[in-house]
């Protein structure tokens, strides 16, 4: 072998090798800096990003974003994460790909985090302060592990109002806008007048109403945008929460039954998740199923009635009462929904109190504290008042939220999959509001 | 440092920048630092002590220096014992490295020199300057330090005065 030949191999080995890489690599240099031309003629955008930076390769831009978001993990800080995901298009995809839904990462990122479920592993720690004179709920995520510490971020918050013949609290994403026609309005609890039942509504649909042809289904951003702002909020009723005495009549704790209709049974399961989870807060989803409002299809407009939530209630409860009865005209929603009920305490003689395991984060008695976990029984609704205090199969033991008091107006919640943290806050203003005692 | 077999002269690596010029790097130095020299090196049955040579030719002289620069402190350093004074002595070094005078064009230089021949020690190390020089940064800021246009669609900008309104409280 020649010395130039053997020069000659090592280069075109090396160039073999490396000029895939090269090319790949480089395009998105080359192009950003001197090639603008050619990358107007293929790029949609109406915006060419000149800038080299701009046209970062995507597994860079990843690895850029990554190291944000794994050092940014706890609010305040977090919110550059959402900064990122403000730049531009391709670093808003990134970002949203990047970072995960709080049922992985335990972590809470964007808005919509506050309407996904919560950690499989472990729990989200909160906190509610009640303001009484302004009948307003504030919840805020834990920023310190401490109970008392009044270190949080903000979350959502709820204002009360008392009607004649119930009691409703809208649940809101900040205090500026209180209005139900603005986007910062996601959801409201209503209580009937003795307190001892509750609909949870949302501002948007869970996936599980009767089937709707929907024509904007297949792209989100087909909708009209003129109406979601305008129109008034409708809601979806998605929980029911109720309480009753126990056999000990007053003596012994009450006992609550949540029926999560827009969560399957079946999410508990190996395997199960909690279908249709939103991708943003904005109820724009509204005019997806009220088609008939900007897309004028008459069907959708003769359903739009079964959106009413008694209806709705209705109809998704039928599942359990009756042994199975189908839902509306296609079998999507035979599914059983989740049912929550509260750990029974135990009676301590010593102590001569019930008493639960709150795990050092409820530190004050009272009647409104609970901890709610799964009913593996398809029973109805109202449990049987007769029945004694329930045992469980262990592998629905998890706690799946846990409310209690701490100080005066400061209560602390706890959540995990697959309840969202809005769901959570609205099942525990439920507690504020019953007037089911407890000697 | 040089794993040179006995009796040989130190093999070494030579990248060449746009103009034709040279930085050498000893071949054990382009092993630990560059992905892509281990592979070609792997693939390479015999080559006697012959020079690897490697085109940069779209790339500055001065990235291309620093990438040697780089490698050849990071093998260096990769051979002196582990402690927390030197990783503080190189986080020191990596400041100096990355110092007031490297703009954004070069630090898109240096990181295109970096991928080119995977050296994975340098991409880590501007990429985690990128990151830190967006923290804490509005949108906009971010935008104009590196020169990124909004390009959000009316959907996009909705959400993210959802967002924003949030985010703050």
């Amino acid at each position: 072998m020649s010395f130039r030949s053997i020069v000659r191999d090592v280069r075109d080995s090396f160039g073999s090798l490396s000029r895939r890489g090269f090319e790949v690599r480089f395009l998105g240099h080359r192009r950003g800096k001197s090639h603008s031309a050619v990358h107007e003629l293929h790029d949609p955008a109406p915006v060419i990003q000149s800038s080299c930076w701009a046209n970062l390769p995507p597994e860079l831009l990843r690895d850029v974003i990554e190291r944000l978001e794994a050092s940014e993990a706890t609010w305040p800080s977090r919110k550059n994460v959402v900064a990122c995901a403000a730049v531009c298009r391709t670093w808003r995809e990134m970002c949203k790909e990047i970072v995960k839904n709080p049922e992985f990462c335990g972590k809470i990122t964007f808005p919509v985090s506050l309407k996904q479920p919560g950690p499989r592993d472990g729990t989200i720690q909160c906190f509610i302060k009640r303001d009484k004179s302004t009948q307003t709920y504030y919840l805020y995520l834990c920023l310190s592990s401490a109970v008392l510490v009044e270190s949080g971020k903000f979350l959502l918050l709820a204002k009360r109002y008392s009607r004649p013949t119930c009691t409703e609290y809208t649940i809101f994403m900040n205090a500026d806008n209180t209005s139900r026609s603005s986007n910062m309005y996601i959801g409201k609890l209503r209580s009937n007048l003795l307190g001892t039942k509750f609909v949870i509504y949302d501002t948007q649909p869970p996936c599980n109403i009767p089937s709707v042809s929907q024509p904007g289904k297949t792209s989100r951003r087909f909708y009209s945008r003129k109406v979601s702002l305008k129109a008034p909020s409708s809601t979806y009723s998605i929980a029911q929460v109720s309480y009753e005495l126990n056999v000990l009549g007053t003596r012994g704790p009450r006992r609550m039954n949540c029926v999560m209709h827009s969560i399957p049974a079946s999410s508990l399961e190996a395997g199960g998740t909690v279908p249709c989870q939103p991708d943003s807060v904005l109820a724009r989803s509204i005019d997806e199923s009220f088609g008939s409002i900007s897309f004028s299809k008459s069907s959708i407009r003769d359903r739009s009635i079964r959106f009413s939530s008694t209806r709705f209630s209705d109809i998704s409860v039928g599942c359990s009462r009756n042994g199975g009865q189908t839902l509306g005209d296609n079998n999507e929603s035979k599914e059983c929904p989740l049912i929550l009920r509260n750990k029974a305490p135990r009676w301590h003689e010593q102590l001569q109190c019930w008493c639960l395991n709150f795990k050092g984060r409820v530190t004050v008695a009272s009647v409104k504290n609970f901890q709610l976990v799964a009913s593996t029984q398809p029973a109805a609704a109202a449990p049987a008042p007769s029945q004694p205090a329930p045992t469980l199969p262990s592998e629905h033991d998890k706690v799946i939220l846990q409310f209690g008091k701490v100080a005066k107006d400061m209560f602390t919640m706890d959540y995990r999959y697959p309840l969202s943290a809005f769901q959570a806050f609205a099942i525990c203003l439920s507690s504020f509001d019953t007037k089911l005692a407890c000697e | 440092m040089a794993a040179a077999p006995s009796g040989s002269r130190t093999r070494m690596v030579t990248l060449i920048s746009k103009g034709g010029r040279n930085f050498k790097m000893p071949e054990a130095v382009a092993l630990v630092s560059s992905r892509s020299c281990r592979e070609a090196l792997d693939y390479i049955e015999y080559r006697g002590n012959n020079t690897m040579m490697i085109k940069l030719l779209d790339i500055d002289p001065k990235p291309v220096s620093m990438l040697v620069n780089f490698c050849n402190h990071m093998a260096a350093a990769a051979t002196s014992a582990a402690s927390d004074d030197a990783a503080q002595r190189m986080r020191e070094w990596e400041e100096r490295f990355l110092g007031d005078d490297v703009d954004q064009a070069l630090l898109y230089d240096l990181l295109s020199a970096a991928i080119s021949i995977q050296a994975d020690g340098l991409i880590d190390l501007v990429c985690k300057r990128v990151a830190h020089m967006i923290k804490g940064k509005t949108p906009q800021e971010i935008r104009t330090i590196l020169g990124i246009q909004d390009d959000l669609t009316p959907d996009q900008r909705d959400e993210i005065r959802t967002d924003n309104s949030w985010i703050d409280i």
